[in-house]
């Protein structure tokens, strides 16, 4: 929808098993800056043309995976809003200090009923280097890697995303934007925006919770992910499939892994959302061309492969 | 077994009960000798000790751990029983036999 109180997905934070590679594959192959380490080891990073301190944290562990997913709003009214709106539904939030993450202020946590979690915050500090704004050049540096511009969204698997879908339209202001049916009405994936982007954030049906598909880094344009394909083979990245293009969102894409094998997206080239658009819908027994719009297929890796 | 120049002799047990030799070689992921060869019994995920697809057991003879491998797929207690991610683990060159 229209951007109300929700802005953006802000930033996540991922499980990674061996920083040192992470490292090489987050900040010299797909091209994001690294702001700053926290003492606990948490590394934070950030792409080119974003403000805020950071939008992407890993964090060391002995699993794969997603920690939280973060969306920022529009200020502090606006989370006392969201907050009162997510009681009303009956969700049980938790205060998440200022600074427990460096350079953000205090956070409202909950848990979807696809077991995610999520925080929503409205202060953060800018980062040192952002984008220019006075007489602005395209870039400051000139970016490295993928050229990745954002962290555009997160797919994510659990159980009820039904319950999840209610939650983000009814509690923070989302719009389903296009979502994946069979005949009897059952939703199996559903794309929900909060702003003009295509999606924001999606949920696909999965037997089990708090599963997470990949984070989503937008690219300039189509050479942009041809150039990030020559990457991915020159330096053996795992790819899962592409460069392909999505029938929902319509956007071009590559899907690979990071060294720890959670999945990453390169992305260009979606359509613009607006609140007067109607729902897009796809029956399930198109949902191939759905998700590989190319290929008219799934592979055997989207539906099971998951951290 | 051993073999020459470093390469190694494998014997896949399938869940059906078919068996599979195959060559690794020097360095070569377990899971990418086995697509190397055309053998399509595991699933290829990540790559990369993540996702747990690729997960077999060791029967007999031993392999190095080439790369962390995620705990919610091979805890402590399943390594120890033999349980490894065919995408991290390579043959072990002292002590296959």
């Amino acid at each position: 929808m229209a951007v109300v109180d929700v802005l953006r997905p802000g930033f996540v934070q991922l499980r990674v098993m061996d920083m040192a590679q992470s490292l090489t594959h987050y900040r010299d192959r797909i091209g994001l800056d690294v702001v700053a380490t926290g003492a606990d080891g948490r590394v934070y990073l950030k792409a080119d043309d974003e403000f805020d301190h950071h939008s992407i944290v890993l964090r060391p562990a002995d699993t794969a995976g997603m920690d939280v997913c973060a969306f920022k709003v529009l200020d502090d009214a606006a989370l006392d809003r969201l907050t009162d709106r997510l009681h009303a539904h009956g969700v049980v939030t938790q205060a998440i200090p200022a600074g427990e993450q460096l350079g953000v202020g205090r956070r409202v946590r909950f848990t979807a009923p696809t077991g995610h979690v999520f925080d929503l915050y409205a202060d953060i500090e800018r980062a040192p280097a952002g984008p220019m704004t006075d007489n602005p050049h395209v870039w400051r540096h000139e970016p490295r890697g993928m050229a990745p511009i954002r962290f555009d969204h997160v797919l994510l698997y659990g159980d009820d995303i039904d319950g999840a879908a209610d939650l983000f339209t009814q509690c923070l202001g989302f719009r389903r934007v296009e979502e994946v049916e069979t005949p009897d009405g059952t939703v199996l994936a559903t794309f929900l925006s909060c702003s003009t982007k295509s999606h924001d954030i999606a949920f696909v049906r999965h037997a089990e919770k708090g599963k997470f598909h990949h984070c989503s880094f937008l690219l300039e344009d189509w050479n942009a992910i041809g150039r990030a394909a020559d990457l991915m083979t020159r330096y053996e990245i795992p790819i899962d499939i592409g460069p392909t293009r999505h029938g929902i969102s319509r956007g071009r894409t590559i899907y690979f892994f990071d060294p720890s094998g959670n999945r990453n997206e390169v992305f260009a080239g979606s359509y613009d959302h607006y609140p007067d658009h109607p729902r897009r819908v796809w029956s399930a027994d198109q949902v191939g061309r759905a998700i590989f719009y190319y290929e008219g297929e799934l592979n055997d890796r989207f539906m099971g492969v998951v951290t | 077994m051993g073999g020459d120049d470093g390469e190694h002799r494998l014997v896949v047990e399938t869940g059906d009960g078919a068996r599979i030799e195959l060559v690794c070689r020097p360095g070569e992921t377990l899971l990418a000798g086995l697509r190397r060869q055309g053998c399509r019994t595991v699933p290829v995920g990540c790559r990369s000790g993540g996702c747990g697809v690729c997960r077999v057991r060791v029967i007999a003879g031993a392999v190095v751990v080439a790369r962390p491998m995620s705990a919610t797929h091979v805890s402590a207690v399943a390594r120890q029983q033999g349980h490894v991610l065919a995408c991290c683990v390579q043959p072990d060159a002292g002590r296959f036999d």
